[in-house]
């Protein structure tokens, strides 16, 4: 195991400082907004929510793929990666974007090619997937360093934290495999088996269950997230969706998939894992998030280059915002 | 919807013996797939327990082996040879390099499981992609859904490009592990159950499910053809086609 870290930027003290003195002023600036990963432009496109228009775009080293905001909406962290998947190279980090001034103020170096990855409630720690080294990696965003490098499955892929902190899902895609990880311990306790090429992960808000999609198995996977035992299996668009993203609503009784080759929006209920709506939103949704007053769900489509508004009352599309290159991912500030 | 038996974890550890004909013009290829097929088995068994161990074989030996499948070659008469022989628990042959019909027609077996496309699926794409130099089962420059993170991996790990028969030597294994994996055993009578499946499938990096045709044990999957606007994906009908619509020579021996 590995625990060198390479972090670049101000040293942690004088960050701290910098973004004391800029929180009050970015605190009313921070709200409403959306952060779209763009991986063929290399950038992140800013999004005021109330325009529903891009009003920046923070340029990046390489292409951006997973992305989150801090728990305190300070900062945005974006995996960024070169065009070649095996072995590491300077665009291989984990950006920090600092939401005042929009500009990149530090990069985290946690391995190679990292694609997606989630911060912990206490925005303390992030735990990042390595696809190509078959390992998660968490590193410690006070001091940058990187405290566990984690055997789990092949291709890792998504992950997930449930909102107490306590677990970290990580998918695998060659293995077809989940990987729960006690953060507390930073250890891999559980492996469980779910369809084919499990893509994203998201925990539901009282942690009671873990949803995975299955890009070719064209599933969402339903596991238990006390015993991590696999519940169900929801078929997508009937099988032939090839599903990747997947977000709950705040309240955690829908579930919202989309689905690359048809294009789609899938909510389903979760009290019955009955699908209640499916909705076109554009051509290979990836990314989807929801707004935390649950009203709204905005889809990245990767093909159609724009991000989609959802109306979660009415599951229809109210407006579509035009964004970079191949959008891949999206994160809301609270 | 339902509740699928995937194993969480094998609570009886699975021992998953493969044997490799190691004859043959594509044998360094077939032996570059398969061990990176076999890593990549034990990097899960290390997740979920069990083992995968590896022998590589002369023809002569195959008779003898104790494996739960062999990994074939190119020649169609080891191929047939191999099935011939009768014994309780016999090892499955899975054909990773023979395109002929007949393997799939006349002299089909319930043994034999044929991840190479056959002579029929090859001559297919070739017509359904006009002006094709040349239609293969894989490429090492393919790059959609995940293919170019596996033509990375193996070419960080051998330094070479992914040939079609080492990527049917990798699949093959794949294919093994996970069935001994959601089987719980390794024993070749129970993984031949659970490939001729209507609701088994596996992911090739090809983009869709893969699947054995129940009528012949042909993998149904796509090719690729070279064309003038460089590889394209063609699905021969002669693999795609269902069970109804699929005439074969093939009578399963019972």
């Amino acid at each position: 195991m590995s625990v060198s870290a390479r972090s670049t930027g101000p040293t942690p003290a004088l960050l701290g400082l910098l973004l004391v003195a800029a929180a009050h002023t970015a605190g009313a600036q921070a709200k409403n907004l959306a952060f779209v990963s763009n991986e063929g432009s290399h950038d992140v496109s800013v999004i005021d929510l109330a325009k529903r228009a891009v009003v920046a775009t923070i340029r990046l080293d390489g292409r951006a793929r997973g992305i989150h905001v801090s728990p305190d909406n300070r900062f945005v962290y974006v995996a960024t990666s070169d065009d070649r998947p095996a072995g590491e190279s300077s665009a291989d980090a984990i950006a920090v974007i600092d939401i005042a001034s929009r500009r990149v103020v530090a990069t985290h170096h946690i391995g190679s090619d990292p694609e997606q990855f989630a911060v912990t409630p206490d925005g303390r720690y992030i735990y990042a997937s390595n696809e190509d080294g078959g390992t998660a990696t968490a590193i410690d965003l006070r001091t940058g360093k990187r405290l566990a490098s984690l055997v789990v499955g092949i291709e890792p892929e998504g992950v997930a934290v449930s909102a107490d902190g306590r677990w970290i899902a990580v998918t695998s895609e060659t293995s077809n495999s989940v990987s729960i990880i006690d953060a507390a311990r930073h250890k891999v306790v559980d492996n469980l088996l779910v369809d084919l090429r499990p893509r994203a992960a998201a925990f539901s808000p009282d942690g009671s269950r873990l949803y995975v999609t299955a890009e070719i198995g064209g599933t969402l996977s339903v596991i238990d997230g006390k015993s991590h035992a696999l519940l169900a299996t929801v078929p997508i668009d009937k099988g032939n969706g090839k599903p990747v993203g997947v977000a709950l609503s705040p309240d955690g009784r829908r579930i919202h998939v989309v689905s690359g080759r048809t294009g789609t929006l899938s909510v389903i209920d979760a009290a019955t894992n009955h699908i209640v709506a499916v909705v076109p939103v554009g051509k290979r949704p990836w990314g989807v998030a929801v707004s935390h007053d649950g009203r709204f769900i905005y889809t990245a489509n990767g093909l159609s280059n724009d991000v989609t508004v959802v109306d979660a009352s009415t599951n229809r599309v109210i407006g579509r915002i035009p964004v970079g290159q191949r959008p891949w991912g999206i994160a809301l500030t609270n | 919807m339902g509740r699928p038996r995937w194993p969480r974890r094998v609570a009886a550890a699975v021992t998953l013996r493969i044997a490799l004909l190691n004859t043959g013009p594509t044998a360094r290829s077939r032996h570059q797939g398969v061990l990176l097929g076999v890593e990549e088995a034990r990097h899960a068994a290390e997740l979920f327990g069990g083992s995968v161990a590896l022998e590589v074989i002369d023809h002569a030996d195959a008779a003898a082996t104790s494996a739960a499948a062999i990994i074939g070659d190119d020649d169609e008469g080891h191929c047939r040879s191999i099935l011939a022989a009768h014994r309780p628990h016999a090892p499955l042959l899975m054909n990773v390099a023979c395109a002929s019909d007949v393997l799939r027609g006349a002299a089909c077996s319930r043994r034999a499981f044929h991840v190479a496309p056959s002579d029929a699926m090859l001559r297919d794409a070739r017509t359904s992609a006009r002006g094709a130099t040349d239609v293969v089962v894989w490429n090492s420059s393919l790059t959609r859904f995940g293919a170019d993170t596996l033509n990375q991996r193996f070419r960080r790990r051998f330094g070479d490009p992914m040939t079609p028969t080492a990527w049917t030597a990798w699949f093959a294994v794949k294919v093994l592990w996970e069935s001994a994996l959601r089987m719980k055993s390794a024993d070749p009578d129970k993984i031949a159950d659970y490939l001729t499946r209507d609701t088994t499938r596996f992911d090739g990096h090809k983009g869709q499910p893969l699947s054995f045709r129940i009528s012949d044990h042909q993998l149904r999957q796509p090719v690729y053809a070279h064309t003038a606007a460089g590889w394209v994906e063609a699905s021969p009908a002669s693999s795609a086609a269902g069970e109804s619509a699929s005439p074969t020579a093939c009578r399963m021996p019972s």
